[in-house]
């Protein structure tokens, strides 16, 4: 929704989903967010390198419905290459080309100075804003508050905005996600064996690992196991709690005109005054018979807590408990 | 007189320092059955005895590996696959050789292995004419029996285990109890590392749970970080139940102990005999790893989530921890009679567990960051 949002303005350009496809679910945070000055050959390779995990879902036909580019035999890039993350989703979001701005996209990194990875990646951010006409952009990741604390290294000048949701709905959500799927996957795997199943060959641990989990190593990945894959209502709970705690604390870091906490459950119930809210916070207001458009847009979320059983909910509610705390007066 | 001790699995835990025993307490030479890997048997064998060694702070004992021969063998192979290698003059044969993978999709190779294996060592020994065949079991084939264990057969179709490896292991100890050889049956209870260096060369068993506790932990820790400093899991053991966690040392000490007795034969059940209880030592490794101390219950009721799923991690290891067993060790003690015994002493519970956390913490160092 957020996404949709920017790209409509008129003057913002949507960079959507960029650091979620980027790090790999995840798996390649350390590897996006070098500590040390890199060269323009190395922050190509960061964003030419086509994310595993991804690869794996492409490869296998369960991409997350947010991956707009599918291997073709007349694209750059086929099932073997895997596909560069800005290609995913971030380019195709905005350009009917996108191979084609990737192609540009690449010449203009190689004229970049070395440079820390943050400036690196608002140098390309700023680019693409020229190309797009537009005169600034708004990145949206889901998930992104696991990197909030880089994303603050990286982007020193920057706004935050964070998008809270119900717990409980969020958790229902992220239960049918693919992409949440995969990454709670790689966790287990990757704790298990001690290494990234997915970034080493090393399989030493491979006994360890239980046999549910056993058909989802890349070299034998078991498509219709992944897809037949309960991720529970409790863990995606948990999970968002952690996110919550961990989140909110790095958050609470930045200076308070720096960071604008919105309710999901807010535009449901007041859309035109919340859009108004967003936009009015990332400087560039927008007259009132645009927010009306979009506001007509916004449509009730999907997953309702309240359709649970009573045992489910009750266990999906004690583990989104530290993050209900955590986000009281938010 | 010196005698030829053919032995499997001797690059494996027990087996290694069953070898070095052997070396140092008898003057018998040994041949060695060795599935080759990509560095050949030879040399796997020899890297297998030097670390061994090493770690066990027995270095000397290399100069006596010139009393080792090397025979490339396989279990899974018809005479283990070593027809025309060794010719006769063995007098005795230690099957130590084991699968203890324990998932289901391991289940044939667990039966290949152990059961199949075992058939196959037991033919080979025959055929070379051995006087005793000892076989290196495990104290767990008692599967789901509580109370005073018994160094006796066990009734195959009688017991209830807990996994495809129990149930191996019983298979393979009623072929080699149906053999004509004088058979003896070593039951290990559950090995941990040297009682003088606390090393260990695999990590199984005692290991394997701290590395599944460890593991858990890393899960959690990446949904959300310290859950498991904050809370605490429920775990269903039996607060009466040992740790039966013997030293590897000991383990070969005894055994080598009796089998050089000519007529031993028979169940031994190779097990501490004042064992630490299972729940101090599942605290310990909860304070390790700096968890919250967990809440033994009695029964699955009114579990999480959470206490669910460390419990599905636990499974295999239920008859360690579910279940009071106590091993009789009354043969064990009167085959040894007139040998120097092992020195037993308390089980040092929480320094083998932080010797085997630094030996993990050291394997785990390329982890992804989750944040």
């Amino acid at each position: 929704m957020l996404s949709d949002l920017v790209r409509e303005h008129p003057r913002l350009l949507s960079v959507s989903e960029f650091f979620t496809l980027l790090t790999d679910l995840g798996g390649r945070i350390s590897a996006c967010f070098p500590d040390s000055s890199i060269s323009a050959a190395e922050f190509w390779s960061i964003l030419a390198d086509a994310p595993p995990k991804l690869a794996t879902m492409l490869r296998h036909e369960v991409a997350m419905p947010e991956v707009l580019v599918r291997p073709s035999p007349s694209s750059r890039f086929g099932v073997e290459s895997g596909v560069p993350a800005i290609l995913q989703t971030t380019l195709p979001y905005l350009s009917d080309q996108p191979e084609a701005v990737y192609a540009e996209l690449e010449r203009f990194v190689a004229t970049l100075p070395s440079a820390a990875v943050g400036e690196h990646y608002q140098q390309i951010f700023t680019w693409l804003t020229a190309l797009f006409g537009k005169h600034s952009w708004v990145e949206r990741s889901g998930g992104s508050l696991r990197i909030v604390g880089r994303l603050q290294a990286s982007f020193p000048a920057a706004k935050f905005v964070h998008l809270v949701r119900d717990g409980r709905n969020c958790a229902i959500s992220m239960s049918q996600h693919l992409g949440f799927r995969m990454a709670l996957i790689a966790m287990q795997l990757t704790e298990i064996l001690g290494v990234d199943p997915w970034e080493s060959a090393d399989r030493s641990g491979e006994g360890d690992l239980p046999d549910e989990l056993f058909g989802f190593l890349p070299e034998h990945f078991d498509r219709q196991a992944f897809l037949d894959y309960t991720t529970p209502l409790p863990l995606c709970g948990h999970y968002w709690s952690g996110e919550m705690l961990a989140g909110l604390r790095e958050l609470s870091t930045l200076a308070p005109e720096r960071v604008l906490t919105l309710h999901y459950e807010d535009f449901e119930h007041s859309p035109h005054a919340t859009i108004a809210r967003l936009f009015e916070f990332i400087g560039d207001r927008v007259d009132d018979e645009w927010i009306d458009r979009m506001a007509a847009r916004v449509r009730p979320a999907r997953s309702r807590w309240t359709e649970l059983d009573p045992r489910d909910l009750r266990a999906l509610t004690d583990a989104c408990e530290p993050g209900f705390a955590a986000l009281a007066g938010c | 007189m010196t005698q030829t001790h053919l032995i499997t699995g001797a690059t494996g835990f027990v087996g290694a320092a069953l070898v070095l025993e052997l070396l140092e307490r008898t003057p018998h030479d040994i041949v060695a059955l060795v599935r080759p890997n990509q560095i050949g048997a030879s040399e796997r064998f020899r890297q297998a005895l030097c670390k061994a060694a090493e770690v066990y702070d027995s270095l000397d004992l290399l100069a006596e590996l010139g009393r080792c021969r090397v025979v490339a063998g396989d279990l899974f192979a018809d005479g283990c696959g070593v027809d025309g290698l060794i010719d006769g003059g063995v007098t005795q044969v230690w099957h130590a050789a084991a699968s203890l993978r324990f998932e289901n999709r391991y289940r044939d190779e667990i039966r290949a292995t152990n059961v199949e294996g075992t058939r196959r060592v037991l033919a080979l020994a025959e055929r070379l004419g051995a006087e005793s065949f000892n076989y290196v079991s495990t104290a767990y084939v008692a599967g789901r029996a509580t109370g005073s264990i018994p160094e006796s057969r066990v009734r195959v179709d009688a017991i209830e285990t807990n996994n495809h490896y129990e149930r191996s292991k019983i298979d393979a100890e009623a072929l080699v109890g149906a053999s004509p050889m004088r058979t003896r049956i070593f039951r290990p209870s559950i090995v941990v590392g040297h009682s003088r260096t606390l090393a260990a060369t695999a990590f199984s068993g005692f290991y394997g749970f701290i590395r599944q506790v460890a593991q858990f932990r890393g899960m959690v820790n990446r949904t959300q970080q310290g859950l498991l400093e904050r809370s605490p899991v429920r775990i269903q053991i039996d607060l009466h139940a040992d740790a039966n966690l013997i030293p590897v040392d000991a383990v070969v000490h005894e055994a080598v102990a009796i089998a050089e007795l000519d007529t031993s034969a028979g169940i031994f059940h190779l097990t501490h005999p004042s064992p630490p209880k299972v729940s101090t030592s599942m605290q310990t490794i909860f304070e390790l790893l700096e968890l919250h101390e967990p809440i033994f219950v009695s029964e699955r009721e009114g579990f999480t989530w959470l206490d669910e799923q460390f419990d599905k991690r636990m499974d295999f290891y239920g008859s360690y921890i579910i279940g009071d067993k106590r091993f009789e060790r009354a043969r064990t003690d009167a085959a040894q009679t007139g040998s120097e015994p092992f020195a037993y002493s308390s089980v040092p519970v929480e320094a083998l567990c932080r010797w085997y956390l630094d030996t993990l913490e050291a394997s785990r160092r390329n982890l992804p960051v989750a944040r």
